[in-house]
């Protein structure tokens, strides 16, 4: 049911004369910014919480009793009577997954099976790893795809237009493993050895003092996400220079360079955001692939080894960390580009 | 000038075209390699990790075994988990997209909502969690493959179908009361049929990133199988005295990648509006 005209156009009516229902209803409504807010976050709590309920229905149908497959033949019935209890067996699953969701919600994910630490001990000090490895990914790839991606859709057809295109299907086309292997061959052993192959982060310096051991992981991610990223914004820059207003905006008379960045690019600068934020969270899932390779003690391969160890208390609470934070980014990523919107900059309410 | 353009566009989009289909051939190494080879993928041959002999073209791997009899056995179980998983996905993702643009109401709404949760994960964050919770095996990935690339497909295919579903044509039809099944098969498909078509390839590329990747890190193969994926992992680390073992699997994976997406692209540019490529 649409609501009626009166109760939409705040200057006409005076909300104390409105009903609360109707109140709510404005105030919920789409195009208001409570209104986007609130179902945003709200759609990506859901998101959230549907994504905990499958993980822990993936990790829960392993066949036959669950201690025992983690356990292996051979283990102690002392060990597997031990394991039920911890993992609360006995009780029937939705309990046991409302008793998780209860403790995940304080940040308390329970205990690893395979090292007896709590999950968050084993974790927290990942996090800045793959923090780091991201942000320098980010600041690699980002300026440069849309610089290049905006360039090339002013002047189509030019060589560098090309160039780039070409460039943006041959990367990406190829895998992040492979990426990072070419790179390590060309950079870390047989033609120039400046950087090294294998990152070992030594526990006892601060993160900050090694960020030689960075860079190819890091390009290597880069590389991978940067195609996209150009690919959007040539695409969306070049709509918008088609566009009759920037037309009129030439005709008029105002400098190539005004016509670009000041008339052109605030139009195309959403779909930039927009990019960015799904390759962000691209970056987060190859960043899995890329710490294995160089053996960065992140996120990413901490989730590999415990998925190789079954540690299931683990892998649901990173797998649940990651969905939160890709949720995040999207999130961010879609109030930026509302706020970038020209459009709706302008519009009243 | 405008004629001047367009040609020289479509020239250099040809060329492009043609430096892809030179690399195809190496998917053909991939799948016939293994009746070339001069030892088993598995025999002894040298010392591990020694430089390349006439025996030897390659030089041996971590293990001694010859690196390219191992590179000729490794390409068909990746190129056929990644062929045999877009050709899958593009097939359910399909099928879900033009049933999206049929039918509406709770239902759809409620499978679009369960593709979207999908997607917002990293597929290979997907992959690891549900390979926690099956057995570890090459159809286990395969399943997964699926399970991670047919939402996009949806999602592209039922933007497709719900432009066709607002023709004249298609509205004709549904004035004379043409049943939904109909509808979808007589109506919409045809017209959907070149989109699908374009989506295998570009999702072949896809699909063989993930199953490299997947093998890299050592799921749903053995750690004895020849596999390119596989020869990445195990020779990473004698990378500085014998870089074959890496060197040939990179390669051939760089050339069906690039190779196939040059095609794809060139093709999609010619023969399909642009918006539906990606």
């Amino acid at each position: 049911m649409p609501p009626s005209s009166a109760s939409i156009d705040p200057v006409v009516t005076r909300q104390a004369e409105l009903s609360f229902r109707t109140r709510l209803r404005n105030w919920l409504q789409p195009r208001s910014w409570s209104g986007f807010l609130v179902r945003r976050i709200g759609a990506g709590a859901v998101t959230v919480l549907v994504i905990s309920l499958a993980v822990f229905l993936a990790t829960e149908i392993l066949p036959g009793d669950t201690a025992r497959v983690i356990l292996g033949q051979e283990a102690s019935p002392e060990r597997v009577e031990q394991l039920r209890a911890l993992l609360h067996l006995d009780l029937p699953a939705w309990e046991r997954y409302a008793l998780w969701l209860k403790r995940a919600v304080f940040g308390d994910f329970g205990t690893s099976l395979v090292n007896d630490m709590t999950v968050w001990d084993f974790v927290a000090h990942r996090f800045a790893v793959t923090g780091i490895l991201v942000l320098f990914a980010s600041i690699l790839a980002y300026p440069v795809a849309l610089t290049l991606g905006v360039l090339s859709a002013v002047r189509p057809g030019s060589f560098l237009d090309r160039a780039v295109a070409s460039l943006t299907v041959i990367f990406g086309a190829v895998p992040n493993v492979v990426t990072g292997m070419v790179l390590t061959l060309l950079f870390a052993t047989s033609v120039w050895a400046v950087l090294p192959a294998i990152s070992s982060i030594s526990p006892d310096k601060p993160l900050w003092d090694q960020l030689s051991l960075f860079v190819l992981p890091a390009l290597t991610l880069a590389l991978g996400v940067v195609s996209g990223v150009v690919y959007n914004a040539r695409a969306a820059m070049r709509d918008v220079m088609q566009m009759s207003y920037v037309t009129s905006a030439r005709l008029n008379g105002l400098p190539e360079s005004n016509v670009i960045f000041l008339q052109a690019l605030p139009n195309a600068l959403p779909t930039c955001i927009q990019a960015i934020g799904v390759a962000l969270a691209d970056t987060l899932g190859g960043a899995v692939v890329v710490e294995i390779l160089f053996g960065l003690p992140g996120v990413g391969s901490a989730l590999n080894q415990s998925v190789h160890n079954r540690d299931i208390q683990v892998v649901q609470a990173l797998t649940v960390i990651i969905a939160v934070a890709v949720v995040c980014v999207f999130i961010v990523s879609d109030v930026l580009a509302r706020l970038a919107t020209p459009r709706d900059r302008t519009r009243r309410a | 000038m405008m004629k001047k353009l367009a040609i020289r566009n479509w020239y250099a989009l040809s060329a492009r075209a043609c430096v892809g289909l030179a690399l195809m051939p190496v998917i053909l190494i991939g799948i016939f390699g293994s009746r070339f080879s001069a030892y088993g993928p598995i025999d002894f041959v040298d010392m591990p990790l020694s430089p390349p002999t006439p025996e030897a073209m390659f030089g041996t791997d971590f293990e001694g075994h010859d690196v390219l009899s191992r590179f000729l056995h490794g390409g068909w179980q990746l190129l056929g988990v990644a062929g045999l998983g877009s050709l899958g996905a593009v097939f359910i993702g399909s099928i879900l997209g033009l049933a999206g643009g049929v039918f509406s109401g709770h239902g759809a709404d409620l499978l679009y909502r369960v593709l979207d949760g999908i997607m917002v994960f990293p597929p290979l964050v997907l992959i690891l969690v549900v390979m926690t919770g099956t057995t570890d095996s090459e159809l286990a990935v395969l399943f997964v493959l699926w399970l991670v690339l047919a939402p996009p497909v949806a999602r592209i295919i039922r933007v497709a179908a719900v432009a066709i579903s607002l023709t004249e044509y298609f509205q004709a039809a549904v004035a004379i009361g043409t049943g939904k099944f109909r509808l979808l098969v007589q109506e919409i498909a045809p017209n959907v049929v070149p989109q699908i078509l374009a989506l295998i390839p570009i999702y072949f590329t896809a699909s063989l990133s993930l199953a490299t990747a997947v093998h890299f890190l050592g799921y749903g193969v053995s750690p004895f199988t020849p596999d390119w994926g596989v020869m990445l992992a195990e020779n990473q680390s004698g990378l500085e005295l014998q870089p074959w073992g890496v060197v040939l699997p990179v390669v051939a994976i760089v050339a069906i990648c690039v190779g196939v997406n040059l095609v794809t692209d060139g093709l999609t540019r010619r023969y399909l509006d642009q918006s539906v490529h990606m």
